[in-house]
C-alpha cells in the first residue's frame, strides 16, 4: 500500500492537468461564434474529430475499469472492450450518417424536428441529463479513488481538483476547445495504456504466457508469495467489505489493531440440503494458542478480534446431512467468508491462497464467476452484450460529436476512425488484466482491482525509479480518462441546458451573447452537480454505475434513434412511450438489483430473475420497441404530414440539396 | 439564427410534388437499409454465435492456439480487426451508394431545388404533443 505521497506519479498528473488547461485556454483563442461553442463550427477534420471522440470516449471504465474487471473476472469481462468498440459498428451502420445529416446540434433537436413536437424535445433533454449524469459518477469516483492512492488525499479532494478543471475548460473554450483536448487526450491515453505494459511484459511475460499460465493449471488458485500489508474495507464500502477465504488452501491474516467482523459466513452458496458452515472454519489465535473456532453456520452477528490476533481459514469438504455432497463426481469444498465492519488492515502470511480470487480455470474460461453468479451465464452473457452495443450507440456526448462532421459521408468516416482508434486502445487492458493476476494478485483480498493499472508498475522491484515512472504515466492516463470524459458530458449537459431549455424554452429570442452566457453559465452548475453526486457515490462500483448509463441509453436512445431514423411510422406519442417505459423499467430493475447487493432491499428472488434485474437490456430494448410500434401504430395519424420530406432530409445525399441544417448559423 | 424547423415541404409545396419524394426516398433509403442490414448480419452472426460455441463446444473453445485458448484469441483479439474491415467495406460501398442516388435523385428532382431549398425558412410551428 502506498504511504505519503508518490511524488513522480503526482508530476505526471500535475503536468497533464497543465497541459489540458493550456490547451484549453489555446483553442478558445480561436472559438468565436455560438456554433463554435455547441459543435466547433463543424470544421473540425476527419482524424481530429475521430481521435476527438475516442478520447472522449475512453473513460476512467474504460481506463481503470476494465484492466481491474479482467483482473477480478478473466474471460468474462473480455466482453466490456468487445462490446464497447463494436457498439461503434451499428451507430455506424444505422445511426451515424442519418443523423448528422438531418443536422441538428443534439438529440432533443432530433426528437423535435423528427416529430414536430416541442413537448418530446422536453422529454429528450432529461434523459440527455439523466444518461449524463449517470455516466457522471464512475468518472467522479475514479479521479477521487487516483487521488487518495497516489496523494493519500481524502477522496473528496480529487473529485474537487478534476471537477474545477474541466468545468473551467468548459466554460471557458465550449466545444472547439475541448475538441483539441481530447484529441490530444486520446493520444496521451493510447500512449498511457501502451508503453507501460510493454516494459512490464519484458519483465513478466507476453500477453499469452500470461494467460497461458492460467489456462495451463486450471485447478490452482493464486497463492502470496511474500508477507504483504492489506487495508480491508469497512461496512460503508460493502459489498467490497467481503473477505471470501479460498476453499482449497490455508489463508492466515496477522491483525495487529484487532478487527470487527460484521459477519462470518460460507464463501460459497449453500447448495439445496448443504449442511451450514462446518464449526471450526474459521479460527481465532493469539500466538500459537486457540482463543475461538467458529461454530457452525458461523458467526451471524459478527465478532470482535484482540490486537495481534491471528485469522485462519479452514476449508473443508461440504456434507449433505453429514454425508459427502458430490457435484459431478466431486466432493464440494466450502471455506468461510468473512466480512468487515470498520476499516482494518492486516498482514497476511506468505504462503497463503489469495482471498476472493477464483480458480484459473473459472478465471481463463467462458461462464465464470461474473457471468455465472446467478447460475444463468448464457442470459446474462447475451444480456450484456446487447446492453454494451446498443449502449454505446445511445449515449447522448458521443452523439453530439457527429454533428461536427461537415456531412453524412464524413460521418460515417470519422465512426470508422473511431473504431479502429478505440480498437487499439481496448487491446490494451486485458493485457494488465492477465499480469495483474499473476504478479499482484494481493488486490484480489481488498477488492482493489480497480487500481491495477497504477499499482502494478509501482510493484516492479527491479527498478524502483522506472516503476514510479511508468505508474506516474498511467496515473496522467487514468486522469486524461476522467478528464475528457467528464468534459464531453459537461458539453452535452450544458449543451443541454444553455440550448434547449433556455434557447428553445425560456428564451427563444435570446441573442448570441446571451447564449454564451447561458452556456458558461449552465456549465458551471452541471459542474457543481457532478462533484456533489460524486462524492455520493464513493462505496459504488465503477463498472457497476457505468452499466446503469448504458442500460438506459440502450433501452431509450437507441430505440428513439434506430426507428427515428428507418421507420417513418414512428410518431412522437409512440417515440416517448416506448423510451419512458424502456428507460424507466431498466433504471428501476438496476437500481433494486443495485439494492439487493447492497442489501437496503432484503426481497428472495428467484436467479433468472436477478439476472434479468442487473443485466436487463435484453428485455428493456425489446420490451421499448415494442411499445415504440404498438403506440405509434395506434396513433397512426400523427405521423407527420411531411414526413417523406422528413425521411428525406435523414438519407437523401447532401448533393440533393434536400437536407437542412437545424440551426442556420 | 433561427429557432424554427423550416418545413420544406408545407412551404414550398410545388417544390418537390410528394410523388417525387416518395420515389426518391425508395430510392435513397432500400439500398442504403440492405447494405446496413447484410453488415450487421456478418458481424452480429459471429458474436452472437461465440457464447453459444463456448456452451455447446467447450473443449474446441478451448483448445490452444498461438498461446491463447482458441475463444479468447477470437473474443480478446479478432473481433477488433473484424469490426475495421466490416466498417472500410460499409464505408465504400456506402459512398457508392450515395453517389448512384445522387445521380438517380438529380433526374427525379427539378434543376432549382438543389440551390433554393437550403435557403427556406418559416414561421415557428409550435404543436404540442397532445
Amino acid at each position: 500500500m502506498t504511504e505519503g505521497i508518490a511524488w513522480i506519479p503526482l508530476t505526471f498528473v500535475i503536468l497533464i492537468i497543465a497541459a489540458t488547461v493550456w490547451l484549453g485556454i489555446h483553442a478558445t483563442k480561436m472559438s468565436k461564434s455560438a456554433s463554435d461553442f455547441f459543435v466547433a463550427g463543424r470544421s473540425v477534420s476527419v482524424f481530429w474529430n475521430a481521435s476527438a471522440i475516442s478520447g472522449e470516449y475512453l473513460s476512467a471504465a474504460s481506463f481503470m475499469g476494465i484492466a481491474g474487471l479482467l483482473m477480478k473476472n478473466g474471460y468474462d469481462a473480455l466482453w466490456y472492450p468487445v462490446g464497447y468498440a463494436t457498439g461503434y459498428l451499428l451507430l455506424l451502420l444505422f445511426i451515424a450518417g442519418p443523423l448528422r445529416r438531418f443536422g441538428a446540434y443534439t438529440v432533443p433537436d432530433f426528437a423535435e424536428g423528427r416529430f414536430d413536437s416541442p413537448t418530446f424535445r422536453k422529454i429528450a433533454v432529461i434523459f440527455v441529463l439523466f444518461i449524463g449524469f449517470f455516466y457522471t459518477m464512475p468518472q467522479m469516483k475514479g479521479a477521487g479513488l487516483t487521488m487518495a492512492l497516489i496523494l493519500n488525499w481524502p477522496y473528496a479532494v480529487g473529485i474537487v481538483v478534476v471537477g474545477a478543471v474541466i468545468t473551467f475548460n468548459v466554460a471557458l473554450g465550449g466545444m472547439k476547445g475541448i475538441t483539441f483536448v481530447q484529441a490530444f487526450q486520446y493520444w496521451a491515453k493510447v500512449f498511457a495504456i501502451s508503453v507501460p505494459v510493454f516494459v512490464l511484459m519484458s519483465v513478466y511475460g507476453g500477453y499469452p504466457a500470461n494467460v497461458a499460465a492460467n489456462v495451463d493449471n486450471p485447478k490452482a488458485t493464486p497463492k502470496l508469495e511474500n508477507e504483504t500489508k492489506v487495508a480491508f474495507k469497512g461496512k460503508d464500502g460493502a459489498p467490497a467489505n467481503a473477505v471470501a477465504f479460498a476453499s482449497g488452501p490455508v489463508t492466515r491474516i496477522t491483525f495487529p489493531d484487532g478487527a470487527k467482523l460484521d459477519k462470518v459466513s460460507a464463501a460459497r452458496k449453500l447448495e439445496p440440503g448443504e449442511d451450514p458452515l462446518h464449526a471450526g472454519a474459521l479460527v481465532v489465535l493469539q500466538g500459537d494458542q486457540i482463543v475461538a473456532t467458529s461454530p457452525a453456520g458461523g458467526w451471524p452477528h459478527g465478532i470482535t478480534i484482540a490486537a495481534g490476533s491471528v485469522l485462519e481459514s479452514h476449508p473443508y469438504k461440504a456434507t449433505q446431512s453429514g454425508n459427502p455432497l458430490m457435484k459431478d463426481g466431486a466432493n464440494l469444498r466450502n471455506s468461510p467468508k468473512i466480512e468487515f465492519l470498520t476499516k482494518t488492515s492486516g498482514l497476511m502470511a506468505a504462503g497463503s491462497a489469495i482471498p476472493n480470487a477464483q480458480s484459473n480455470k473459472k478465471w481463463s474460461e467462458p461462464f465464470g464467476t461474473m457471468t455465472g453468479k446467478y447460475g444463468h451465464p448464457l442470459l446474462y452473457t447475451y444480456s450484456l452484450i446487447l446492453a454494451l452495443v446498443c449502449g454505446t450507440a445511445g449515449l447522448p456526448h458521443i452523439l453530439v460529436r457527429f454533428y461536427t462532421n461537415p456531412d453524412g459521408r464524413s460521418a460515417k468516416r470519422t465512426t470508422l476512425w473511431v473504431m479502429v482508434l478505440i480498437g487499439i486502445f481496448y487491446f490494451f487492458p486485458p493485457i494488465w488484466g492477465a499480469i495483474g493476476r499473476n504478479i499482484l494478485p494481493i488486490l484480489y483480498a481488498n477488492n482493489a482491482t480497480d487500481s491495477i493499472v497504477i499499482k502494478l508498475p509501482m510493484a516492479l522491484t527491479g527498478n524502483k525509479l522506472l516503476g514510479q515512472i511508468l505508474s506516474g504515466i498511467t496515473s496522467a492516463g487514468a486522469f486524461a480518462a476522467f478528464m475528457s470524459t467528464f468534459s464531453g458530458l459537461l458539453v452535452s449537459m450544458s449543451g443541454a441546458l444553455a440550448h434547449d431549455i433556455y434557447g428553445k424554452m425560456l428564451r427563444p429570442n435570446a441573442s448570441q451573447g446571451d447564449r454564451l452566457k447561458a452556456f458558461k453559465i449552465a456549465a458551471i452548475v452541471c459542474g457543481v452537480i457532478s462533484m456533489l453526486l460524486g462524492l455520493l457515490v464513493q462505496s459504488f462500483d465503477i463498472a457497476m454505475m457505468v452499466g446503469w448509463a448504458f442500460a438506459i441509453a440502450a433501452a431509450s436512445y437507441f430505440p428513439l434513434l434506430l426507428l427515428g431514423a428507418w421507420w417513418r411510422g414512428l410518431t412522437r406519442h409512440g417515440a416517448a412511450a416506448g423510451m419512458l417505459t424502456g428507460g424507466l423499467l431498466s433504471l428501476t430493475a438496476i437500481v433494486c438489483s443495485m439494492a439487493l447487493d447492497k442489501k437496503w432491499l432484503l426481497w428472495e428472488v428467484s436467479p433468472q430473475i436477478r439476472t434479468l434485474m442487473e443485466q436487463p437490456a435484453i428485455w428493456g430494448v425489446p420490451v421499448s420497441i415494442t411499445v415504440m410500434v404498438v403506440v405509434s401504430l395506434a396513433t397512426a395519424a400523427h405521423v407527420p404530414h411531411d414526413i417523406a420530406m422528413k425521411m428525406l432530409r435523414l438519407h437523401a445525399p447532401e448533393e440533393l440539396g434536400v437536407s437542412k441544417n437545424y440551426i442556420d448559423h | 439564427m433561427s429557432n424554427t424547423v423550416p418545413d420544406i415541404a408545407t412551404t414550398s409545396p410545388g417544390l418537390i410534388p410528394l410523388e417525387t419524394q416518395e420515389k426518391l426516398l425508395h430510392v435513397v433509403m432500400r439500398r442504403q437499409a440492405a447494405l446496413s442490414l447484410q453488415v450487421a448480419a456478418l458481424f452480429l452472426l459471429p458474436l452472437l454465435a461465440l457464447p453459444w460455441l463456448n456452451q455447446s463446444q467447450p473443449a474446441l473453445m478451448n483448445s490452444r492456439l498461438f498461446g491463447f485458448s482458441l475463444t479468447w484469441l477470437i473474443l480478446g483479439i479478432c473481433f477488433f480487426p473484424l469490426t475495421w474491415l466490416l466498417s472500410s467495406y460499409f464505408v465504400q460501398k456506402s459512398d457508392a451508394i450515395e453517389a448512384e442516388c445522387t445521380a438517380i435523385g438529380r433526374t427525379m428532382l427539378p434543376a432549382a431545388v438543389s440551390t433554393t431549398v437550403g435557403a427556406t425558412t418559416t414561421a415557428p410551428q409550435e404543436e404540442g404533443m397532445e
